[in-house]
């Protein structure tokens, strides 16, 4: 199965480049301060959607599935490996934000920010990107990449949606976001935790196909 | 000699199209050709074969051990080439050899190499510059390199030029020296099955419509060029098939030693598997 990951790896490789110029792009424009850091990290979390979805594409063109469903590992090793590098992508994902945090504030030196809404702010896109491949990885094995695309704008769509909601409610009921700070820790293990339901439901679907 | 591969009543239907009741045996050291027209369920076999769909009702039975996408292991002795490259299109030779290292155990490094030398395979460019040969022979240099007892080769020698093709079926030819080695090897390329194979299996719209040892089904079926007239007065039941033309008139013979004694003026030819083939479907489309 180490093989399946390696797969992935070196197709995600190919994919890094043109997503680091972007990255580039916007880093330039954050230290300009014409964004802000958050965005940056918001655009890491969307990464980490997005790759597994063109891995999807990729596998699709290649008709690997059937050759995959082939090997040794079989199906199951294949729907693993796929949520193991997902799983990958995240916790990457979740370093490189905070690292990237920790790092714009010891050059500016900011001062009298939180460190907990520092952390929550490199956490909680990651944990975003975790919820978001629990909800689109089965959708994917079921529909194909294809559909999958307009999934992921719709599953994309819909968190957005909610989390505006969650902050509109919380602001109507007097509520401030800071209050939770604790309770949003949680999060991020919640949404590695949700993987779990979602690799058995992308299993049961995949076992079920014909290829 | 133990059997390989060992289908009975093998069904799966699709709606538009059914494999019906599809039995097949190959036993070790030997070569079976499956051939048919487009569309006769070659593919869906070799994919029932692998567990690669869910069948109606039969039984297939690889190495003595019933096949279940549940339980894939079994798999490790099946080298494997699909109808289309399944590798994508951005990875180069070696990674590829890296991720089948990570995916059998008994993945062989160095026989891979020595195949994609042999196979003059260029290790730096991508695959998506490569030609469809040359993506055929990287598909059987991966089926080989993991030391398989069977191979099964989905149109493997489509699309590459005569020289190679030889070279491939000597290839092919050496594997199945062991006698614990076997080959299905489906292709269009009649020719190629007629060098190789030691038994043919002839699926048609899902059925099989014909099987025997390859020597046995050439020597016993014959080839009758007459005229109408001469046609007129054969006894349809020693036909399979026939073909009316201007000119003239064909017809497959079932049993050509018998013709021969009942029809000694008539000239029954030895056929081809191409002619049975084709005798076959026009048959049954006229």
């Amino acid at each position: 199965m180490t093989g399946l990951l390696k797969k992935d790896l070196y197709l995600s490789a190919n994919m890094f480049r043109s997503y680091a110029a972007v990255a580039a792009i916007f880093s330039v424009l954050t230290a300009f301060h014409i964004f802000d850091i958050s965005f940056f990290v918001s655009y890491v979390s969307v990464m980490c959607i997005m790759i597994p979805v063109n891995l999807f594409a990729y596998d699709e063109q290649a008709r690997w599935d059937k050759y995959g469903a082939a090997f040794p590992c079989g199906r199951s090793g294949m729907v693993l490996a796929r949520y193991l590098f997902t799983l990958l992508i995240c916790c990457g994902s979740l370093l490189f934000s905070l690292l990237l945090q920790a790092a714009v504030a010891w050059a500016t030196g900011v001062q009298g920010v939180d460190r907990l809404e520092l952390l929550l702010s490199g956490l909680l896109p990651a944990a975003y990107g975790c919820f978001m491949n629990a909800l689109l990885l089965p959708l994917l094995y079921k529909f194909g990449s294809q559909k999958g695309r307009i999934y992921l704008l719709m599953v994309m769509g819909l968190g957005v949606g909610l989390i505006f909601a969650t902050m509109a409610i919380l602001k109507e009921l007097n509520f401030s976001v800071s209050q939770f700070s604790l309770s949003l820790l949680a999060l991020p293990p919640l949404g590695l935790l949700t993987l779990i339901p979602s690799y058995f439901l992308s299993r049961r679907i995949f076992f079920h196909k014909d290829l | 000699m133990a059997s390989i591969i060992e289908v009975q009543g093998l069904c799966k239907d699709y709606g538009g199209f059914a494999l019906d009741h599809v039995d097949l045996t190959l036993p070790g050291g030997t070569i079976l050709g499956l051939i048919g027209e487009n569309g006769a369920g070659k593919t869906t076999t070799i994919k029932a074969l692998l567990g690669l769909i869910r069948r109606d009702s039969g039984s297939v039975k690889l190495f003595g051990r019933e096949v279940t996408a549940g339980d894939p292991a079994l798999l490790e002795d099946v080298g494997v080439v699909l109808d289309e490259l399944s590798f994508h299109d951005p990875l180069k030779v070696p990674q590829v050899g890296r991720i089948l290292a990570g995916v059998y155990r008994s993945w062989d490094s160095g026989l891979f190499d020595s195949l994609v030398d042999r196979f003059q395979l260029p290790r730096a460019r991508k695959l998506k510059e490569f030609s469809k040969g040359m993506r055929m022979k990287l598909s059987i240099a991966t089926a080989l390199a993991h030391h398989p007892r069977l191979l099964l080769l989905d149109e493997a020698t489509a699309g590459l030029d005569p020289v190679v093709r030889s070279e491939l079926l000597d290839l092919f030819l050496d594997f199945i020296q062991d006698e614990d080695h076997a080959i299905l090897l489906s292709s269009h390329i009649t020719s190629d099955l007629e060098k190789v194979a030691d038994y043919v299996t002839y699926l048609h719209q899902g059925r099989v419509a014909l099987h025997g040892a390859k020597d046995e089904l050439l020597d016993t079926y014959g080839r009758l060029v007459c005229a109408r007239a001469d046609l007129a007065a054969v006894d349809p039941a020693l036909l399979a098939g026939t073909r009316v033309g201007q000119f003239g008139c064909e017809a497959l013979v079932k049993d050509r030693m018998a013709f021969r004694r009942r029809y000694p003026e008539l000239t029954v030819d030895p056929v081809t598997l191409e002619d049975i083939m084709v005798f076959t479907v026009r048959g049954d489309a006229s």
